[in-house]
């Protein structure tokens, strides 16, 4: 049994990636309302959803906004120069919600939008143009209940996305909570039964049929909020995952033939290492230890750590959280939107976490008196946010410079390249505050810096007779420090949807080798190697890159 | 683009970081002695009465006592059991300080800024254990936060110590458990959580640990069994701590009698429970959440009337209280009283159209009255609601067999077998012995 003594922290050693806050230069000046009063209503502490997604087909990234105020939601096109207008309007999209995914629904060639909310879900098509029709009824897809997240996944391998919908707890506004000597706070999920999750099947791109019941998966009704679906065990079928607040998390791996089995206590990944289930919020999906298969990070409450889960391919998980050191950074935060993604290209993976308290602190970070703008209901409320930058398999934290020490109530999370420049910029919902756009210096086209040591590759897996991304491919990629492992899926994180490219830092590595890509439908292909600093398309059949 | 000056609030100096607070808490106590007029306060609008009244009192006592470690110690206690965390952590501090050698303020210190950062917690552990060596569960506790800090080694010596202490103690064994698996020695693991979980069948935590130990070991299926089992335990695990549980045993707010009370329900101590929500009650009688939990106690206690009075008095407070309806609509058919029953079952399917319980009640009910129509029309509805659970599902085949003999009795062979039909299904559906008899009743019928 081996000691893993805490290193000493060492401020000169600390590793920097620095970021900055282009919020204000970005046009974005609304503020996500949460809808939060004296009653204390539960979605207004719980929502804060947002997508990054080329709505217009324009080759840059525009977002949507999701509030659970009625009437929040807002959709931003983004315009050259990385100005952002409102066209929440022109484009359908008003209304309110929790959460999204976006994909092809119908292989139309451009991204459709499945918004979350607490009540029917709605469904918007694109025309392509950025313009959205809701098909919510016509597509069965106004699912009913508190939704949060939702996952595309082609379990059934038909080439049409179906859709994993997590749920969350049968609310009812009436019930009235308090803590801190009785003094009224929100609600808990623990005051309401946990709702079961939602399994949409795609009838070949014209509407949803609900197939929950036979895939196995409301045998069970936890407080769901966050869902990320891979292949976490290699086995050829893609499994779902879900983060429960104060439920166990659910590992729904696939049986064939559309049914799914919760081996979640058994793989390792329902409870943290001690046996508690935790309040799962949001998840990061990625390769954390280079060890060529996904682990996953689930954020949680205050009082608890957030949890790594390591992937030990036996199949199972172990939690890794103290040795990997990522522990005590989260014990005295509320851990919302989460992603793996390499801050610094360096060739592994970093962790962002957004935060944000559910109840009133036991201890305010904000300083007595001081202004909590944009809103004081929310003093008690406010916390940092987190970066934790890996190295070496340890994680160290390096939020102790802005933006990271800026107080606020996070919750959705988006890694995406904004600005087109080879590193991953960051999109956060903050509740009653202004979406926060964080560019990441990495690269920096104004300075000649870091050029040779902070390589990079995005790469798109398209499947040509879908006409949209393979959703789920695995991609292995030989660079000249090994094998590395990314795939085509959104990032997971909480109420939150992204483009499904894959981003992979190659420090000082200026090629690589090839590409050996596994399709969702589990046919295999090589692909030769390509130069770093550019965005490589793989296209499925051909074996060449575009 | 330029990098503009933040307008939000920032966590500001590292002085003010938590982390760091608790850690000059540790190191510096001297610099953080209060002057012992100044009792913190914490804030207490919205508050309790019985709770400011309590907390007042405590105050009082300080200042007219203020170098009595004893008093602040009090204080302490009242403060963390209404979660006032901040205020407690100085309170206990000023304790420790004026009476170093007391084990429980340094104990009760250690385990508060624990909550936040075990690394900082550890010397308050020791200084604790260094009072009082043979206090097991705060070994355990010191043992727990060595392995959060990654001292794996140290934390098996103490997980070991504590267990040779007090045999008993599940926690130290759990940790040795946990230990063992964490290393890679799933035998180690099943063996020393195995006797975790036969000291403490009710902790869940032990339970699945064990099933993903058993995994490991290569029997999945003995771990699958245990994980099943499991799914019924509580998500709250409880420890005998006496020092830890006197502080919660303080808290006067109305939620909190709630809590003590489900914690001696989960133990089968029923009067205990029913006094912690009779005194609930007196602090604030406005909570239908305290009225229904006496019900559901006084009712497993064997008392239906006072029961009925309870959950009569949760529904008059808040109607769509989840699970009071059927509650209710239950103790009503106990007593005889039908239409309430009725009524209340009807109001209990508008709140949940899914509850087959409730339509099962309805059913019963119609039949009793003769109303025929309605009878069929919501066993339909259970019937199409495939209800999972074994006792709905036969209570629902039982319901489906007597109509369908009740029609047969009123000469309507086919709609009786038509009730025989899904009751069959049911059946077979469960793989139900039940199956067989149902089979040949309906080859009876259509002959």
């Amino acid at each position: 049994m081996g000691t893993a003594e805490a290193p000493a922290a060492d401020a000169e050693a600390a590793p920097v990636v620095r970021f900055v806050d282009v919020t204000a230069e970005s046009g974005i000046e609304y503020v996500l309302p949460s809808g939060t009063d004296s009653t204390y209503p539960m979605p207004a502490v719980m929502g804060g959803g947002l997508a990054g997604f080329d709505a217009d087909g324009d080759g840059d990234l525009d977002l949507y906004i999701i509030a659970p105020a009625p009437g929040g939601n807002r959709f931003y096109l983004q315009q050259e120069g990385g100005v952002f207008t409102d066209a929440t309007s022109a484009a359908g999209l008003e209304g309110d919600g929790m959460g999204c995914a976006v994909g092809d629904l119908d292989n139309d060639g451009d991204l459709d939008l499945y918004l979350t909310r607490v009540g029917p879900d709605r469904l918007f098509l694109n025309d392509g143009e950025g313009v959205f029709a809701d098909r919510s009824e016509a597509w069965n897809a106004a699912v009913p209940g508190w939704s949060s997240s939702a996952a595309l996944v082609d379990y059934d391998r038909d080439g049409y996305l179906d859709l994993y919908v997590a749920r969350y707890v049968a609310f009812d506004p009436a019930r009235v909570c308090s803590q801190h000597g009785g003094r009224r706070d929100f609600c808990g999920p623990t005051e309401f039964e946990g709702l079961s999750d939602v399994l949409l099947h795609n009838l070949g791109g014209t509407g949803f049929e609900d197939v929950s019941v036979a895939a196995g998966i409301t045998t069970v009704e936890d407080a769901g909020l966050g869902v990320v679906a891979a292949d976490f065990d290699h086995d050829g079928e893609v499994d779902i995952y879900v983060a429960n607040d104060a439920d166990p998390n659910n590992l729904w791996i696939h049986q064939g033939g559309g049914r799914f089995l919760d081996d979640g206590v058994l793989q390792g990944s329902a409870f943290n290492r001690w046996g508690n289930s935790e309040a799962g919020m949001g998840i990061a999906v990625g390769d954390a230890d280079l060890d060529l298969d996904l682990d996953l990070f689930v954020t949680h409450l205050i009082t608890e750590t957030n949890t790594y889960y390591r992937n030990l391919m036996l199949p199972g998980f172990e939690d890794a959280t103290i040795d990997t050191d990522l522990g005590a950074a989260s014990l005295d935060l509320t851990g919302f939107g989460t992603a793996f993604f390499d801050a610094d290209n360096d060739g592994d993976l970093d962790l962002a976490v957004a935060n944000g308290a559910v109840k009133r602190r036991p201890s305010a970070l904000a300083a007595p008196g001081a202004a909590t703008a944009p809103f004081p209901f929310w003093s008690d409320y406010v916390e940092p946010n987190l970066l934790l930058l890996n190295e070496d398999g340890r994680f160290v934290d390096a939020s102790a410079q802005a933006p990271w020490t800026e107080l606020g109530l996070s919750r959705a999370l988006v890694p995406a390249d904004l600005d087109g420049d080879g590193d991953l910029d960051l999109v956060i919902a903050d509740l009653d505050g202004t979406p926060r756009l964080l560019r990441n210096l990495t690269i920096d086209p104004g300075a000649d810096t870091n050029a040779t040591t902070s390589n990079w590759l995005r790469i798109r897996a398209f499947d040509s007779r879908l006409r949209r991304d393979a959703i789920g491919a695995r991609i292995t990629v030989q660079t000249p420090d090994g094998a590395r492992l990314v795939h085509a899926l959104p990032p997971g994180s909480y109420l939150s949807a992204g483009a499904a490219t894959a981003h992979l830092g190659l420090g000082a590595a200026d090629t690589v080798q090839g590409f050996e890509v596994v399709w969702p439908d589990g046919l295999a292909e090589h692909f030769p190697g390509a130069a770093a600093n550019q965005v490589v398309e793989l296209i499925r059949g051909e074996g060449r890159i575009r | 683009m330029n990098q503009e000056p933040s307008s939000r609030p920032t966590v500001g100096a590292p002085a003010c970081h938590p982390a760091f607070v608790a850690a000059v808490f540790v190191l510096l106590p001297a610099a953080t002695t209060l002057p012992a007029q100044q009792v913190p306060a914490p804030p207490l609008d919205g508050a309790e009465r019985a709770v400011r009244q309590r907390l007042a009192s405590l105050q009082a006592d300080l200042r007219a006592n203020s170098r009595n470690g004893d008093a602040w110690g009090r204080y302490g206690m009242a403060l963390e059991a209404h979660t006032f965390t901040d205020e407690a952590i100085a309170a206990y501090r000023q304790a420790h300080e004026l009476s170093p050698r007391t084990f429980r303020w340094p104990y009760l210190l250690a385990a508060l800024i624990d909550e936040r950062s075990a690394a900082d917690s550890l010397p308050l552990y020791r200084a604790a254990l260094a009072l009082d060596p043979d206090y097991a569960p705060a070994r355990v506790r010191f043992a727990e936060a060595l392995e959060r800090s990654g001292q794996f080694d140290a934390a098996n010596q103490e997980y070991a110590q504590a267990a040779r202490l007090d045999s008993a103690n599940a926690h130290a064994h759990a940790g040795l458990g946990r230990l063992a698996l964490a290393a890679g020695d799933a035998d180690a693991a099943v063996r020393h959580l195995s006797r975790a979980r036969e000291l403490a069948a009710e902790n869940r935590s032990f339970a699945v640990t064990l099933a993903q130990a058993y995994a490991r070991a290569g029997n999945r299926e003995r771990g699958q069994r245990i994980a099943d089992a499991a799914r019924s335990l509580g998500r709250i695990n409880y420890r005998n701590d006496p020092i830890r549980s006197s502080v919660h045993d303080l808290a006067l707010d109305a939620r909190s009698y709630l809590r003590r009370a489900n914690a001696h329900r989960v133990h089968g101590e029923l009067d205990l429970a029913r006094r912690e929500l009779r005194a609930g009650i007196d602090v604030d009688a406005s909570r239908p959440e305290l009225h229904f939990a006496l019900a559901e106690v006084l009712a497993a206690a064997g008392n239906p009337a006072g029961s009925l009075a309870a959950a009569r008095r949760a529904y008059e407070l808040h109607p769509e209280l989840e699970g009071v309806a059927p509650f209710l609509a239950r103790a009503l058919f106990q007593t005889g009283d039908l239409s309430g029953a009725l009524d209340l079952a009807e109001e209990a399917l508008r709140l949940n159209a899914g509850d087959v319980s409730m339509m099962l009640l309805v059913a019963l009910v119609s039949a009793e009255r003769g109303d025929v129509v309605r009878t069929v029309e919501v066993l339909d509805h259970a019937y199409q609601a495939r209800p999972q659970d074994p006792p709905t599902r036969e209570g629902l085949i039982r319901l489906l067999t007597n109509v369908g003999e009740a029609m047969l009795g009123s000469d309507l062979p086919d709609a009786a077998a038509g009730q025989f039909r899904k009751a069959l299904d049911l059946a077979e559906e469960a793989e139900s012995p039940e199956a067989a008899g149902l089979r040949r009743r309906l080859a009876q019928i259509r002959r």
